[in-house]
């Protein structure tokens, strides 16, 4: 490339008109991040601005918005195609208004649909077989039905924020409609089925929260079949667990009801735990590949630090363990036993590191480990105090 | 394409001021614009960026060098994004959206949009109109009437002040 002259001369006065002369696409795009009716309001700043806002290519509808604001803007909008459509915090609607709106948005080709409405219902088949549609969002308000054709051959990620579904069969049929998807996300806090059959060869990221009481007596069954997963968080009260998810980057646990007997992670080469000692075991010893270990700081009601010593030693910690490291965990770690079986154990461990806060009850802990790091021969002990 | 190496390369960008700017390879390719111009092979010796100026511009590498150091974790990329953002005013932000559009980042323009959204959300017609360099081309009628065509996005509190 021939380097070109700069325009420092003109600079100054490039500056004093920049923002006027910003270009209507620069507009658009920060435009589509205000809610439509504020974007609609800047048709009173000047003639230009006159019908700016009917291009944006989002549309985003807030609760106090009345439903027939919704109509016009849909009337007046311009575009052929919308990027987004989002209706948040329980957006009021009736039957008609939801299949109306949402046959707008996939005749305008949308691409993101956040949909959090008022009441549920079964989601439409123009919906379910949305060929443009990219991102899918549903919060509280939809039934997932099992009957049906399923077509979303561009969706890539998919949120499921407690949805409710016709049956068992639902959710693996709306999966294998989805031919491209990388990320999916699923809450759910009811007893609503007695499977969650997640299958599915693309799926590289999977999220799936269950807030269940720990009172009831409902028990589901998560299976998970995914053989491209790289991610997998897992924050729940589950008992049990079956098929073997096959590669898996990065796993984490929220809650002591996770039962993780069945599974085994065979490429797992990195766990973060939030969750206490209990688990550490059951992981170890299925994931055999396991390189980096990292203890996350954990919140009072979820620690209880039962170690429980495998009876074999894993072999990842044979073979593989590289890094263990600590993330203000070690002030509230009561249990040593676990360090030091972790520590006796780790014939290839290279670096600890200890991330912890100021406490001289800490201190002497963190010696405690440096010092049996060093009896052990780890090649790099790292300690940060915060 | 660059041969492999095992040292990072960086790379020389000048702003229209004509200050010069050393950064990675792996952090300025966050910029579409940079990265075509890497692998098309011209970015050997001085990249000149003739429409960002040098204080734009070295935000611009703080940015690109602070989200290129987070691992895959959108969350924290997230909240680096809020906090980098957080301190700037209406005409930074303003110049770091164009440039962000000039660059082509899309990660920056849509975080910068979004905040220069969220400042406008609740700013009255004379304020968005002295800020963006707007000026009112409306006759008092034409203005009167294209107010009573809106009147339904009339709603809620405006404020005229900078905060």
């Amino acid at each position: 490339m021939t380097s070109s002259t700069s325009s420092s001369n003109s600079v100054a006065a490039v500056n004093s008109d920049r923002i006027s002369g910003m270009q209507d696409d620069v507009l658009l795009h920060i435009l589509s991040f205000l809610p439509t009716i504020m974007s609609a309001k800047t048709s009173i700043l000047s003639r230009r601005w006159r019908f700016l806002w009917a291009y944006a290519p989002d549309l985003i509808f807030e609760t106090d918005d009345d439903v027939d604001i919704v109509y016009r803007v849909m009337l007046l909008h311009r575009t052929k195609s919308i990027n987004t459509l989002r209706m948040t915090r329980c957006f009021p609607c009736t039957d008609l208004q939801f299949d109306t709106w949402i046959a707008y948005a996939v005749m305008r080709k949308v691409r993101n649909l956040d949909l959090w409405v008022e009441g549920t219902r079964i989601l439409p088949q123009c919906l379910l077989n949305c060929e443009t549609l990219v991102d899918l969002r549903l919060s509280y308000c939809c039934v997932i039905p099992d009957a049906g054709t399923v077509y979303l051959p561009r969706l890539k990620n998919l949120h499921l924020i407690e949805v409710e579904y016709e049956s068992d069969e639902s959710l693996p049929r709306l999966l294998s409609g989805c031919t491209q998807l990388e990320e999916f996300v699923l809450k759910s806090d009811e007893e609503l089925l007695s499977c969650y059959k997640i299958s599915s060869p693309t799926i590289e990221r999977l999220t799936v929260h269950f807030y269940l009481s720990d009172a009831t007596s409902y028990e589901c069954r998560l299976v998970i079949n995914t053989p491209a997963l790289g991610y997998l968080q897992i924050c729940d009260e589950i008992y049990r667990l079956a098929r073997n998810p096959e590669s898996q980057e990065h796993t984490q646990t929220g809650e002591s009801k996770f039962f993780a007997g069945t599974v085994s992670f065979p490429t797992l080469t990195k766990l973060e735990l939030d969750a206490d000692c209990f688990l550490v075991s059951q992981f170890l010893k299925n994931a055999d590949n396991l390189e980096i270990l990292i203890f996350n700081e954990v919140s009072e009601e979820k620690k209880s630090y039962v170690w429980v010593e495998p009876l074999q030693v894993p072999k990842c910690l044979l073979s593989h363990l590289k890094v263990i490291k600590f993330v203000n965990t070690v002030d509230k770690m009561n249990n040593f036993e676990m360090v030091k079986f972790l520590l006796k154990n780790a014939r290839v461990l290279e670096e600890m590191d200890i991330i912890y806060s100021k406490t001289s009850d800490t201190e002497e802990k963190v010696r405690e480990i440096v010092l049996l790091c060093k009896r052990c021969r780890v090649t790099r002990v790292e300690v940060v105090k915060l | 394409m660059a041969a492999e190496t095992g040292t990072p390369t960086t790379l020389t960008l000048k702003s229209n001021d004509d200050e010069l700017f050393s950064v990675a390879e792996s952090a300025a390719i966050l910029s579409v614009t940079i990265r075509n111009m890497v692998e098309d092979g011209c970015a050997g010796g001085v990249i000149p960026l003739d429409n960002v100026d040098g204080k734009t511009l070295a935000s611009v590498i703080t940015y690109m060098n602070g989200i290129s150091a987070i691992p895959a974790d959108e969350e924290k990329k997230k909240s680096y994004r809020d906090k980098f953002l957080s301190d700037k005013d209406f005409e930074t932000l303003a110049d770091m959206v164009l440039a962000a559009n000039y660059l082509n980042m899309s990660c920056l323009m849509d975080a910068v949009s979004a905040k220069i959204a969220q400042v406008m959300e609740k700013k009255s017609v004379g304020w968005v109109r002295r800020k963006f360099g707007i000026e009112n081309d409306y006759t008092p009628e034409e203005e009167a009437a294209v107010k009573e065509e809106h009147k339904w996005t009339f709603e809620g509190v405006e404020t005229d002040d900078d905060n």
